[in-house]
């Protein structure tokens, strides 16, 4: 049987504060996918998550997720969940958008 | 306001526990706690993480609120959340976007007015539910309100149901016509009489949705009233016994009832009862009377069973006659009603109350309605003592409130989870189908000429949108990175209690909405006079229905 090929990956958490969706980046968390570092083979990716590991205090449950590339190169989930993870709630006018208040403290993380 | 009040006791733990909540948090957010240790005491506290925050879940016992409690809820709404909350199909409400730094004031707040989220999520026994007419329905043979009560001190940090195999969800009604679902639950209470009159339950266990849906068993025709907690008791010493805690999705007590088979799972009940049997019956028949004296009767007017001044503006106001035709339900006490406020406007998003519906709603219950207010499991509010005399001005409020929607009971009055739009757990979203459903019907005429349709939709298997038991039930789901929806027909929560069939392959998020017309459509078509969407199905078989959903399609 031929070996599936790889799904690269990035890493994908809640912030500890807010719940906010965040991805995990070359220096840190940031809510922007498109800043996120991807894991293109599979000792890569769990290198990326046990670097999330260590950083229990900001980031919640950092769990690895499937992501294919956009033509300009940004990584993009595979699955619904988390192309819902980006946007947030599709309803509800009272929603607004997102809180930003995670998006300070983990930039500056 | 006539609803149990707090006791000392109740005050000063909930208070402990938000203090020790508050330090827990506090260490959370320093490091000190990981979240492998710091989740089960976050679930201990009602606190989710969902997909994009967390949410905190506040328990609403039995569904019974003050206009005090009510407009507590709005300010937390307002001052830490974002102006709204969801009305739960467990009769609580939750907020979706609560800070953890925040949540201990929250908590503080709640405690304030006697409210905590204790009960609402965890391996525990849950908040007790009820039906929302509880008390005043002219239907019922006693209140279920004390004995819900009861179950509620009795296992409120009882040690031995701390850490249950599963979550453990228990109902109660005091009608023969079911609108708790007691055949839905762990354990379902029924109100009855004894041989000689004497007050007590049939005792239904093993009910439940999720992915294993199941229709409770009666393992008591009659329990006397005294003995309630020590049969339960027995019941939940033979479920911590087998209950499976290796594996989650058997470690409900249906499963165990199941396995088991009803007769032998009786026996056992019934020995372990033999073994350790209620020795204090008096005194919790004491207790019971206790309890009793704080739901005790609001001070009604003596009144005439017809009001003429709610007859004269039901004759000369269409739009009022409507939603009186719909959104009432019959007192036990002349010249009263009790009114049920839909929150399912069209293409609004079911059960979400804002700060300002809470405010308005508070307010009318204090002019029109002894000041209380009851959360129902469909998701609506219920103001449950109104003068027939004050229902004309009621309305004319509830018009300028934007809550005066004549769909009790009709193809809109949807109930759905949260779905994908927040929850972890979700394959597919709800909300935006029973917006796209709602929008569809919103003709009131066409809602009427359908008549009594519950649409329940979940977005996933574990059903808290309770569509296993929807008249039209609909399950979201993934399928290849996009979502798809299965139809059930013939679900029916009440004392006719059924689980839906499905009706075929499913349907894309695009699809379902005309799938539901085609299955209205064809109903209308194929109906005999007077009978609704649930007798059809059940006299011709979900089959019926589709070749309507899938000639040409
Ligand atoms: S049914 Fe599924 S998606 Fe809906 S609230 Fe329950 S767990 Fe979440």
């Amino acid at each position: 049987m031929p070996k599936k090929p790889f799904v690269p990956k990035v890493v994908s958490a809640n912030e500890l504060h807010s719940g906010e969706t965040i991805y995990l980046t070359a220096s840190g968390w940031s809510p922007d996918i498109a800043a996120a570092v991807i894991g293109f083979n599979a000792v890569a990716a769990e290198g990326l998550l046990q670097r999330a590991l260590t950083e229990p205090h900001l980031a919640v449950g950092p769990y690895l997720i499937d992501v294919a590339l956009s033509d300009d190169g940004h990584p993009e989930p595979v699955r619904l969940r988390e192309r819902m993870r980006i946007n947030g709630p599709s309803v509800g006018a009272l929603n607004g958008p997102p809180p930003v208040s995670a998006r300070s403290r983990s930039a500056a993380a | 306001m006539y609803m149990y009040r707090y006791d000392e006791f109740d005050r000063q733990m909930v208070r402990a526990r938000v203090a020790e909540f508050r330090s827990q948090i506090e260490r959370r957010i320093s490091g000190a706690l990981t979240e492998d240790e710091f989740k089960p005491l976050r679930l201990m506290n009602g606190l989710y993480l969902q997909l994009h925050a967390y949410m905190l879940r506040v328990a609403i016992p039995y569904g019974q609120l003050s206009s005090r409690q009510l407009r507590t809820l709005a300010d937390i709404a307002d001052k830490y959340d974002r102006g709204y909350g969801h009305l739960t199909t467990r009769q609580n409400i939750q907020y979706n976007w609560p800070k953890l730094s925040e949540v201990a004031d929250i908590l503080d707040d709640l405690a304030g007015v006697e409210m905590h989220a204790i009960q609402t999520s965890g391996n525990c026994i849950r908040n007790v539910t009820s039906d929302p007419f509880a008390g005043v329905a002219a239907d019922e043979l006693e209140d279920p309100r004390p004995t819900a009560e009861l179950m509620r001190q009795w296992s409120t940090f009882h040690p031995e149901f701390s850490f249950l195999p599963r979550k453990f969800k228990i109902a109660i009604t005091g009608s023969p016509n079911d609108r708790a679902a007691v055949f839905f639950h762990d354990i379902g209470l029924r109100m009855v009489r004894g041989a000689n009159g004497a007050p007590g339950y049939e005792v239904i266990v093993g009910g439940g949705q999720g992915r294993t849906p199941m229709i409770g068993k009666v393992v008591r025709d009659y329990l006397p009233r005294g003995e309630l907690l020590g049969y339960l008791e027995a019941i939940m010493r033979v479920y911590n016994l087998h209950g499976r805690r290796d594996n989650k999705y058997k470690a409900r007590i249906k499963i165990l009832v199941h396995e088991l088979g009803l007769e032998q799972f009786k026996a056992e009940v019934e020995a372990e009862y033999t073994r350790k049997p209620q020795t204090d019956v008096a005194l919790s028949e004491a207790e019971l009377a206790r309890i009793s004296a704080y739901f005790a009767l609001p001070d009604y007017d003596a009144l005439p069973e017809r009001s003429e001044t709610f007859e004269t503006a039901r004759a000369s106001d269409p739009a009022f006659a409507q939603w009186a035709g719909r959104n009432l339900f019959t007192h036990k006490q002349p010249g009263y009603a009790a009114v049920t406020i839909t929150v399912k406007r069209v293409s609004g998003e079911p059960g979400d109350v804002t700060s300002h519906d809470m405010r308005a709603v508070a307010d009318l219950a204090d002019t029109y309605s002894f000041g209380g207010i009851r959360v129902t499991h469909e998701q609506n509010l219920v103001l449950a003592d109104v003068r027939k005399d004050d229902l004309y001005d009621l309305w004319k409020g509830l018009v300028v409130a934007g809550l005066a929607d004549a769909n009790k009971g009709l193809i809109s009055d949807i109930i759905a989870c949260p779905g994908m739009d927040y929850c972890a757990l979700a394959t597919a979203r709800s909300i935006p189908i029973a917006q796209a459903i709602s929008t569809r019907f919103a003709d009131t005429r066409r809602q009427e000429e359908i008549g009594p349709l519950a649409i329940k939709i979940s977005g996933c298997i574990n059903a808290c949108g309770h569509h296993h038991v929807g008249h039209i039930g609909i399950l979201g789901l993934e399928k290849a990175g996009e979502e798809f929806y299965q139809i059930t027909l013939g679900g029916d929560a009440t004392q006719t209690a059924a689980i839906g069939e499905r009706a075929g392959p499913g349907f894309s998020a695009d699809g379902v909405t005309d799938a539901i017309e085609r299955i209205v459509e064809h109903y209308l078509d194929v109906r005999d006079d007077g009978e609704t969407f649930l007798e059809t199905c059940r006299r011709l078989g979900p089959e019926t229905f589709k070749e309507a959903l899938y000639a040409d399609h």
